[in-house]
């Protein structure tokens, strides 16, 4: 593994000789907070509405069924998305030492994306969808992500063609992964007939369709909020922690491992459906495979910080980073047990589900994405207005995430269990549905609780980074790196 | 970690500083990682080679079990006219099947069970039949999977006991109140004037079409989509002719040609 370097440069303070683009770097840092924002606020409105429904303002187009699609694409494409391609185009520029390929093609992907994120917005709350999950969007909309994500690719693959490194670090074969299973994803999935202007089928029918939805769906959660973040924890971590990777072949195997087996996993979300049976037994083993390739990734995080969990006390950067790493290693444990038939049998449609994903995205995206944040509002704008509150988000944001997933596991068992309860006369125990529904009311508003204190932690860091960078202060894109303990 | 050597790989130049350690796996994530592949490997071959099975034969064999336990349960119960069963029904009936049928059997959304007319047959077995599977269709619930068959014997013995044989009463059965907790008052209590459209619709009309005209098995009568036309004289040809396809009943037997246009008016002439 001796690569040898070519290009023998110092670190640290010395002033960098690549003249990095950095204004796109902000541009992705502002829309990452303000779609934060928006996708928080509808989650925490549509999780209002379950509790209680007068909060769907008794109109077609702020109803749970149109909101809610809003809230996933909001905090997965837009702040979720904004924040990988935040942390691309910072790291990825230091990481290859060159300037991104085409200033022109940055500003395209990053406009281009923010229209698109607008598209949905000003189409799902008036019933133009798809309806697959996470891929709602209209074709129009489809097409115009087809092109940005393109362009985005060319400017990436071209930034790592002209880079002045030789070795790509593992944080860019993350990111490689994400580019190029992102593309093929969107566009197997999404493959469809128009017949106007709004409205499309897809060319896949039944059960074909249902599972190409699936292998695209599971696939969405690996490779749009897995492995990207992944490859940001492999630059941020170490840079925030400041100590070396712990182990650059775990590295390898968890990257291959995961990427691997990942895309296999998809028909456990159809256990019990018509898809035939080994196709589904496929599913469910290489989601049982595919625990220790992610707790690979957790495991090269957190034994990173060995040495350095004195400073994870103090540092707010660093603990929404541990938080966000342990919540990932939760999430993936819990996801290969709910692909066990009989696990699944009593937690699918329930919201076990719901609580599941969001300790994925409330955890570890939201987290990872806050961490960055933080991380980089000293380095672009010299400081941070109120230290403080950075603290504050964090135990609001932590204590949300488990008043969520708490009260998600409560509904989910409760609700599951009472499906299928069979009294001693052999009949359903609960056949009104509704007496089930009504009991899960004070998990909904429990889960309320938990959102709206994430929420308001959001709100506390955008004042905060929108006071930090009204102050001015003089970017320090390069602030000194004290160089890494042997 | 005795095993880890902490030494850097050196190419933290071409990893904007980032150091690399090159320790090996832990060995319990290598024993992690072999068990679930094993795991995998196993299970494949468990559920399709070793003791064959599928989600069918998962199934079979529950209800298999099921009709062990509850012998029963797949079983029609004989008709029992003794009085603790027509008590038992008419208790059922009074917990599940007033909303539609009305606590005397006359009828409202669902249809009048007292009269000799029946749609879907009026013998015992029938009756059971249409109780246990229900008429999807027509919005009438399948009781079977929630009461059981005793139950059911026991709704369809006392409906059967209740059954007058009366003559049908012409094509109109009076809905009594709206199905969301409207008034409670039997339609005869309700005092109209002859060309009181805003009573006669009370009386007649807000079982299916509420009280507010927002609709509920009928359609919205306050918006402005009208699938038979919307203008007075066409909303007074729906109502004397019904449109029977639908269920929306002729009213011309029922009311004069004055209550008929004064309900028109109301209808036509309403705001919330």
């Amino acid at each position: 593994m001796n690569v040898h370097v070519t290009q023998p440069e110092t670190q640290g303070s010395a002033a960098p000789a690549v003249d990095y683009d950095e204004k796109i770097v902000k541009q992705f840092f502002t829309a990452t907070v303000v779609w934060a924002l928006v996708g928080m606020l509808a989650g925490v409105w549509v999780a209002l509405q379950l509790a209680w429904w007068p909060a769907n303002l008794d109109n077609p187009y702020t109803t749970f069924g149109r909101l809610r699609p809003l809230h996933t694409n909001a905090v997965i494409f837009a702040f979720a998305g904004n924040t990988v391609f935040l942390g691309i185009y910072h790291s990825m520029q230091r990481l290859l030492k060159t300037r991104m390929f085409s200033d022109a093609l940055s500003q395209f992907h990053f406009w281009g994306w923010q229209l698109i994120i607008v598209a949905a917005a000003l189409t799902l709350p008036f019933g133009h969808t798809q309806s697959k999950e996470y891929a709602e969007l209209i074709w129009p909309i489809d097409i115009a992500i087809a092109v940005v994500w393109v362009v985005f690719a060319i400017n990436f693959f071209g930034t790592i063609a002209i880079r002045k490194v030789k070795h790509l670090y593992v944080a860019i074969w993350f990111y490689m992964s994400f580019v190029l299973t992102v593309a093929v994803l969107h566009i197997v999935n999404n493959l469809s007939l128009p017949v106007s202007f709004t409205k499309s089928y897809p060319i896949y029918s039944g059960m074909t369709d249902a599972l190409v939805q699936w292998w695209y769906g599971h696939n969405a959660v690996a490779f749009f909020l897995t492995t990207p973040f992944l490859g940001l924890m492999y630059y941020y971590l170490p840079k925030a922690a400041n100590r070396p990777v712990f182990s650059y072949r775990l590295s390898i195997i968890h990257f291959w491992s995961l990427v691997f087996l990942y895309i296999w996993a998809g028909p456990h979300h159809l256990l019990y459906s018509a898809l035939p049976d080994w196709a589904q037994t496929v599913g469910a083993a290489f989601s049982i495979m595919l625990i220790a390739p992610s707790w690979g990734g957790m495991l090269n995080g957190l034994l990173t910080l060995r040495g350095a969990w004195d400073r994870v006390r103090t540092d707010p950067v660093l603990k929404f980073f541990v938080v966000a790493v342990s919540f990932y290693g939760m999430a993936t444990f819990e996801g290969p047990m709910m692909s066990i038939r009989p696990v699944n049998g009593l937690a699918h449609f329930t919201n076990w589900v719901v609580g599941h994903v969001h300790s994925g995205a409330l955890g570890w995206n939201g987290f990872m994405g806050f961490g960055i944040l933080y991380f980089l509002a000293p380095r672009i704008f010299g400081r941070i207005a109120k230290p403080s509150w950075v603290e504050t988000h964090f135990w609001l944001g932590t204590i949300g995430i488990v008043l969520y997933i708490v009260s998600m596991w409560s509904a989910g068992l409760t609700e599951g269990l009472m499906w299928r309860a069979v009294g001693e006369d052999g009949l359903l125990q609960y056949p009104n549905f509704v007496s089930i529904v009504d009991r899960l009311n004070l998990f909904y508003w429990i889960r309320f609780l938990g959102g709206a204190m994430y929420l308001v932690g959001a709100v506390m860091m955008a004042w905060n980074l929108w006071l930090t960078a009204r102050g001015g202060g003089s970017p320090d894109a390069e602030l000194p790196v004290a160089a890494p303990a042997k | 970690m005795s095993k880890n050597t902490d030494e850097v790989l050196g190419h933290a130049d071409e990893s904007d500083g980032i150091e690399e350690y090159d320790n090996p796996l832990p060995d319990w994530w290598i024993g992690l990682f072999f068990l679930t592949i094993i795991w995998g490997v196993w299970h494949i071959a468990d559920w399709h080679f070793i003791t064959p099975t599928s989600n069918e034969a998962h199934y079979e064999a529950e209800m298999a079990a099921a009709a062990e336990q509850w012998p029963d349960l797949g079983k029609k119960a004989e008709r029992d006219d003794s009085p603790e069963t027509l008590a038992l029904g008419k208790e059922l009936y009074t917990a599940n099947c007033v909303a539609c049928h009305m606590a005397d059997l006359s009828g409202g959304i669902g249809p009048n069970l007292k009269d000799s007319e029946w749609i879907h047959g009026g013998d015992y077995e029938s009756v059971v039949n249409t109780l246990t599977n229900g008429v999807a269709a027509k919005g009438m619930p399948a009781w079977g999977p929630v009461l059981g068959p005793k139950k059911v014997a026991a709704l369809a013995s006392y409906v059967l006991s209740e059954n007058t044989g009366e003559a049908p009463a012409a094509p109109a059965e009076e809905p009594a109140a709206a199905p969301e907790g409207g008034a409670e008052g039997t339609p005869t209590d309700v005092e109209a004037g002859p060309a009181d459209g805003k009573a006669i619709f009370e009386k007649n009309c807000v079982a299916c079409h509420k009280a507010d005209l927002s609709g509920l098995v009928g359609p919205n009568l306050k918006d402005d989509e009208w699938i038979h036309g919307g203008s007075l004289e066409e909303i007074v040809a729906t109502i004397t002719n019904g449109v029977p396809e639908k269920g929306m009943i002729s009213w011309k037997t029922q009311l004069s040609d004055e209550e008929i246009a004064a309900v028109a008016k109301y209808v036509f002439e309403y705001e919330d």
